[in-house]
Parts: structure tokens; sequence; C-alpha cells
């Protein structure tokens, strides 16, 4: 079972160069990659370029076997925004697929009149431990 | 399951029961999908007010109707023997199921009705009762 600074990592290595860059107030920019929990983005950071948002808390569900086993499937909601009108994420959707053979979910979302392009894809972590008497 | 048959006959019956499952599983999700679009219980920006197309005024909890062109246009389609496909042929539905952001600024929710229906439902489950219950008799 990965933490999310792992994940973080991974998706980092693997796509970090093509995000955008988050513009703090003060001047200074940061990769636009963020995990989201506790904390948001700040209202006041404007957006270039894709973002990427991992969501702190991965989404849980228990595979009941009639073991003394408890497989757990957690997946990584990963979602990325696209700012920038000109580009698509369509290769970074690839990489992430080339990345993580076993993820079974991407949910892209096209750039309409009102909204940007976005793609939500859930990374599933495996574990298996041993049930509590 | 009723002694006496063939097995020749068994492939048949279960055929007819899974089948008839099928259906059951589908129209049930249908349903679901339905009243989870029109069931107040969607939240939105806090006390912000939406005035709908009829001219009410919304703030959260909500439903997603506003047009109605969205839960009108959920439309099944079956996909071989034993899948059915579920589509909403609007083209803000994924906006709608996803949420997204927004070019005039900040963001529009994730009302994933989809999910919260088939969590409602197990269609799993639901499936394997009716089959059991077809093959039983």
């Amino acid at each position: 079972m990965a933490s999310v600074s792992q994940v973080r990592s991974v998706v980092d290595s693997v796509i970090g160069t093509f995000l955008g860059n988050y513009n703090l107030p003060d001047g200074s920019t940061s990769p636009a990659l963020w995990v989201r929990g506790s904390q948001q983005v700040p209202n006041n950071w404007t957006i270039t370029g894709t973002e990427c948002v991992i969501d702190e808390v991965p989404e849980a569900r228990n595979i009941p076997t009639m073991s003394q086993a408890v497989i757990l499937n957690l997946f990584w909601t990963v979602t990325l925004t696209s700012y920038d009108t000109s580009i698509t994420l369509d290769n970074l959707r690839l990489l992430l697929f080339r990345a993580f053979p076993d993820m079974d979910t991407a949910v892209h979302t096209a750039q309409t009149d009102i909204s940007f392009e976005s793609l939500k894809v859930t990374i599933p972590d495996y574990s298996i431990h041993t049930e509590i008497d | 399951m009723e002694s006496g048959l063939q097995p020749r006959q068994l492939r048949a019956k279960f055929d007819r029961a899974a089948k008839e499952a099928l259906k059951a599983t589908a129209d049930r999700l249908s349903n679901e999908f339905v009243s989870e679009i029109t069931t107040v219980k969607w939240g939105w920006k806090g006390d912000q007010v939406t005035i709908r197309s009829d001219g009410s005024e919304v703030t959260e909890p909500r439903n997603i109707v506003d047009s109605g062109d969205l839960r009108l246009s959920q439309n099944r389609q079956k996909q071989g023997k034993y899948a059915m496909k579920w589509t909403w042929e609007v083209d803000y539905s994924a906006l709608v199921h996803e949420g997204g952001s927004l070019k005039g600024g900040g963001s529009y929710p994730a009302r994933p009705w989809t999910k919260t229906a088939e969590a409602n439902v197990v269609p799993t489950g639901y499936f394997e009762d009716i089959l059991r219950r077809e093959l039983d008799g």
C-alpha cells in the first residue's frame, strides 16, 4: 500500500515536465501539482498550463473473502485540468496508462464553452491484510 | 433448481434466467439513475443562489434538474448478451457528473449520480438475487 507522497512522486516523475505552474501573489511560481486534502489550492494563486491534483485520501473498497484475509483495493484519484485551451490531455493520459498499466478508469471531460478540459483517473493499489479476531 | 432437467436443458434454463435477471437489474438501475437526478440531495456552493429556467431559486441541497434535458437524454443500450450501457446525450452531462473548472473562474461541483445509484442498488447483488429466484422457480 503506497502513501500519497509515493503516489505524488511517481506521478511527478511521469508527467511532471508537462505540468504548468501556480503563480503566487509574490510573483514566484510553483509546479502545478497539488495534493488535495486538508489544504486546498489558495484562492489567490492563478494557474497556467495543466494542473494535476491528487486526492490525499484514496477511495477504499473491500473484497469480502471466506478466509482470514482482507483484500483491500485503494483507488488514488488524480485529476488533470488543462487551463491552456490549446493543449489537450491525450498525451498525459497515455503516459499515465503506460506508467500504471492496471489503471482501468479514465474519465475525460472535453472542453466546453464554459469549462476547461479535464481528465480524472483512478490508480488502483491493492493490499492484503489479516483479519483481527 | 428443479430436478429432472437434462444437461441440454440446463443451458437454456440458465440463459432465460440470466436474461430475466439482467433486464430486472437494468430496469432497477434505470429508475435509480432518474431518482438520483431528481432527488433534492446534492450540495452546491453553500448559499449561492441559482435561478432555474422556470424562474425558481435554489441553493442547496438541490436536484440536478433545470431544463430536464439531461434526465430525458438517458439512453440504455444492450451490449451483447450480458451487458448494458447507459448514456446521457447532452454535451454537458460529463461536466455535471464529474465537475470541472470554469473558464469564467471558479469551479463546478461534481454530482456523480451514476455512482450513487450504483451504490444504492448494488447491481451484482440484485442480479444474483433475481437469478437465484429464476433458477429456483
